[in-house]
């Protein structure tokens, strides 16, 4: 059965003036119609990356495709010619940036940004465009719509310029929603009214959403599955039920006990050890031993391979049975 | 938006107020005596000093002096040139042929200054950019009169391409040689930030906005990118206007051609004081009239400037 | 802040451009200097003979021989001085006034950070060298030397360091140890000249290397409109006097006017090249 996005075994690496940075080493995953699949990492771990990849918006050079394959609806988007793969862009496959701010062009009124696909992309006059603009501002709760439609991105506020990326990532009906950290740079309060309306548009239009994130918090409340990335690797993927309770790698493990909670506070608060490791120089064998309290020699020479447990969950961890049943 | 006008005009009349005083109190108070500064070393007759502090008020206090010369100035009485022309005249001879010819500058610094900024970015590091960038250092490096002494020497005396001078009968092409040397500091300078303002815009992250909607590389370039890169341009002509007034004066006193700055050429070199002090304020009344109107289009070209 | 420098330093000295102005520069000065190390002509002393007017350049006399049948070598080697010196000086005026008065509005701000940006607005109204011309014309007549042209370009040439100096006054106020100094009681005068001014200096010695080279140019571009220095050899005066002869012979405007251009850009290109090293944002 084809999956209606699949990334296999990508390789991403960036040359740089010091030498090449291995960005993504091999990352495979899926996303099905009306799924969310988070992907959580620190900075560095590769998941932006992964987005720009998939939606092909990498700067090359620098950066550059070694391998793998990004399916589409069954279609190799890396073998595309460059018209057809940018026919997949706001149609197949939409995005939503992290800072709306910077990401909307700051000349142009929100209105004609959000038309301008619709007038580009599926050949609609002004006015028509300039009105499912205004349709679009009112599905994503953007109040006073019409009269809003006129304004610069920088007259609105956080939360609201980022529902105007939000509408006009929407605005070519994309079967897939890559979100790149949306709430980032929000308060609070706005950044789970801006997460319920991801979701809510989500099942509306029976979308598949990527949400890339390094919030855990964020995570368990919208993720059906989360793969975790560490140094440009999926390390564990598992559905929210079984990562919560029952991490089966130790990066995993050392995020959730970093991680606030309200309710348990028998635990101390731990924070991961040392730094994640440069890209230019990824260590021998597993990338997270430097940092792993439960590290054996074999782990700092053979990198673990992705295997599948129970319950199709996914870890790349030589001592992953021990750290399931908590015996390590 | 009116509030934002009406705070610039009012910036602009106090600095054409401040510029011409200093401009004035340069000219007739740090040299002592007002009548050698407007007149130099020629001699000059009792009838000619009578006549030159009359029309200066040399008798009066040095601010009625300067109010009396701003009121001159405004109502467009300029009074005479030391060799006793209304300076009126000599102006309304001479414009057109300055327009003319800086009109064709401005028209090769906007052409080959900004497309030529354009296409070097986009094209960053390969040959036209390395090139391109080495030239106009060079340009930016040579002064104005070098440029235009060497290329009438090279491309009108040498070579016989061009007139080494102004020939009226050749109608608009004997500004040609003239306005190349002029735009050529502009078009080097306009090419430089042109080419630094897109690539610094290529990055920007709304760039990866557009291509994520799906939109062809060229209006991402066309539109987005170069509508914003000219922000920072427009505002550079605005500025550049006044190295550009200086160097008309350098290139049509190199061609002779006898349009304001030919004239300012020439009133130096005779020193004739009172038609070097009016054209000099002329000009930087003319300078802040044209920043002001580049500052309204900055705010046209740049939202958050309008909606503060 | 050291190993920035420590870094920059690292790039300047791999940058061929860098040694090639630095060169360009010292042999400039070098000359301005000791010109009879360069010319055995002393070229305020020699006596020009008619007969050698306009004679082409050969192995004993490089340059060839002007209108006037003077050694064009000799007067390029010490039309040097005139350049160098008033670029010097008119940049040393312009570089204490853009300091001053950067310093003064950057660190105390408020109305008279308002006042003094109103009066860098007044100097910036005045097109460059249409000012200088009008100086340098009113003091023509005294007999001062280089001084009138030093004068015009100092005093109209400092607003746009004054600028550089005010913004990077403003960050460096802002910076912890500045605020430490408050804190302990150092006076205003004492942060401002111990702990702001060194730390804010870098940007604005740049932009005044540039600047030097820009004046240099515009010293050249007021002896050619003949409002010059009087009585010295200068580069532009025998730039405009070639100009008038130019359809017999261009050789004696070229050589000045290489050597105008190569000073100018040398030190325009010593300024980039500091500021490319300095700030790393631009690479």
């Amino acid at each position: 059965m084809n999956h209606l996005l699949e990334l296999q075994d990508l390789q991403v690496e960036f040359r740089t003036r010091d030498g090449v940075a291995h960005v993504l080493n091999g990352v495979s995953c899926h996303v099905d119609a009306g799924e969310t699949l988070a992907l959580l990492g620190e900075s560095g771990s590769g998941k932006s990356v992964t987005a720009q990849a998939i939606m092909g918006i990498l700067d090359i050079p620098p950066a550059a495709v070694r391998a793998g394959r990004i399916l589409f609806e069954g279609r190799d988007l890396l073998a595309l010619p460059e018209r057809e793969r940018r026919a997949v862009r706001g149609q197949g496959i939409a995005m939503v940036f992290q800072d709306a701010l910077s990401a909307l062009n700051p000349v142009f009124t929100v209105g004609w940004q959000i038309a301008e696909a619709l007038r580009v992309r599926t050949g609609l006059d002004r006015k028509a465009a300039a009105r499912r603009a205004i349709d679009l501002m009112e599905r994503v709760k953007i109040p006073d719509a019409a009269a809003r439609v006129h304004d610069y991105p920088h007259q609105f506020s956080g939360g609201m310029r980022q529902r105007v990326m939000i509408a006009m990532a929407l605005a070519l009906d994309p079967k897939v929603l890559i979100a790149d950290e949306p709430t980032t740079a929000l308060d609070v309060t706005v950044q789970a009214q801006i997460m319920d309306l991801l979701l809510e548009l989500k099942n509306e239009r029976g979308m598949a959403l990527i949400l890339i994130t390094h919030d855990l918090g964020v995570v368990a409340q919208v993720a059906d599955r989360i793969a975790v990335m560490y140094a440009g690797r999926i390390v564990e993927q598992a559905s929210v039920h079984d990562l919560y309770p029952r991490p089966a790698h130790p990066y995993t493990r050392a995020l959730l006990q970093s991680m606030p909670r309200q309710h348990r506070t028998d635990q101390p608060l731990t924070t991961i050890q040392g730094l994640p490791p440069n890209l230019l120089r990824i260590p021998p064998g597993c990338p997270f031993n430097p940092r792993c309290p439960i590290a054996l020699d074999l782990c700092r020479e053979v990198i673990p391979p992705l295997i599948t447990l129970e319950g199709g969950r996914l870890s790349a961890c030589h001592r992953t049975r021990e750290v399931l049943d908590g015996s390590a | 938006m009116s509030g934002f006008l009406l705070r610039r005009l009012l910036q602009a009349v106090v600095t054409f107020v401040g510029a011409t005083f200093i401009v004035y109190a340069l000219m007739f108070s740090i040299a002592g005596d007002p009548l050698q500064a407007l007149a130099g070393e020629k001699p000059l007759s009792d009838s000619q000093r009578a006549q030159l502090t009359a029309q200066y008020h040399l008798d009066e206090p040095f601010i009625v002096q300067y109010g009396y010369y701003m009121k001159g100035l405004v109502t467009g009485d300029f009074g005479r040139a030391i060799s006793g022309r209304p300076i009126a005249d000599i102006l309304a001879e001479s414009w057109p042929r300055t327009i003319q010819l800086s009109l064709m500058a401005v028209a090769l610094v906007i052409v080959f200054g900004i497309a030529g900024g354009v296409y070097a970015a986009l094209r960053r590091g390969r040959a036209f950019d390395q090139t391109s960038l080495a030239l106009t250092l060079v340009v930016i490096g040579t002064p104005v009169f070098v440029i235009g002494t060497v290329f009438q020497s090279l491309f009108a005396v040498e070579l016989g391409w061009f007139r080494p001078s102004y020939a009226p009968e050749l109608g608009l092409a004997t500004y040609i040689l003239p306005a190349i040397v002029l735009g050529l500091l502009s078009l080097a300078t306009g090419m430089r930030l042109t080419r630094t303002s897109v690539v610094e815009n290529l990055r920007a992250d709304y760039v990866r906005t557009a291509a994520a909607k799906g939109l062809p590389q060229r209006r991402i370039v066309g539109i987005h990118v170069l509508r914003n890169s000219m922000i920072p341009v427009v505002t550079f002509i605005g500025a550049d206007l006044g190295a550009l007034m200086g160097g008309a004066m350098v290139t049509e006193g190199i061609f002779n051609i006898p349009g304001i700055g030919g004239r300012l050429f020439q009133g130096i070199r005779l020193e004739d004081g009172p038609l070097v002090v009016t054209i000099v304020s002329l000009l930087i009344l003319i300078y802040l009239a044209t920043n002001l109107v580049i500052d309204l289009l900055y705010a046209a070209l740049d939202p958050r400037i309008r909606h503060g | 802040m050291a190993s920035l420098s420590e870094d920059a330093w690292h790039d300047l000295r791999r940058s061929p451009v860098f040694w090639i102005a630095g060169l360009v520069v010292l042999l400039m000065v070098l000359m301005a200097t000791v010109p009879g190390l360069f010319s055995s002509i002393d070229a305020r002393t020699a006596t020009c003979s008619l007969s050698d007017s306009l004679r082409a350049p050969s192995a004993t006399h490089w340059f060839g021989f002007d209108k006037q049948g003077c050694d064009v070598y000799a007067r390029v080697i010490y039309g040097a001085r005139s350049s160098v010196l008033v670029g010097i000086a008119s940049t040393l005026i312009a570089g204490i006034i853009a300091i001053a008065v950067g310093l003064l509005a950057g660190y105390r701000g408020g109305w008279l950070d308002a006042l003094l940006a109103r009066g860098m607005d007044i100097f910036l109204g005045i097109p460059m060298l249409l000012g200088a011309v009008v100086v340098a014309k009113a003091l023509s007549g005294h007999e001062l030397g280089i001084w009138p042209v030093v004068f015009a370009l100092g005093f109209l040439g400092w607003p746009i360091s004054a600028r550089v100096v005010r913004s990077s006054v403003i960050s460096a106020k802002h910076q912890d140890y500045v605020q430490a100094a408050r804190v302990l009681g150092a006076s205003h005068l004492r942060i401002m000249l111990r702990h702001v001014l060194p730390n804010s200096l870098a940007p604005v010695v740049v932009m005044l290397t540039i600047t030097l080279g820009q004046f240099i140019s515009f010293e050249a571009t007021l002896s050619f409109l003949g409002v010059g220095p009087r009585n010295t050899i200068s580069w532009g005066v025998d730039i405009a006097e070639a100009q008038r002869w130019i359809r017999e012979a261009s050789f004696p405007l070229m050589f000045p006017a290489a050597f105008l251009t190569a000073t100018v850009l040398a030190f325009i290109m010593l300024g980039d090249a500091v500021r490319d090293a300095f700030d790393p944002k631009l690479r």
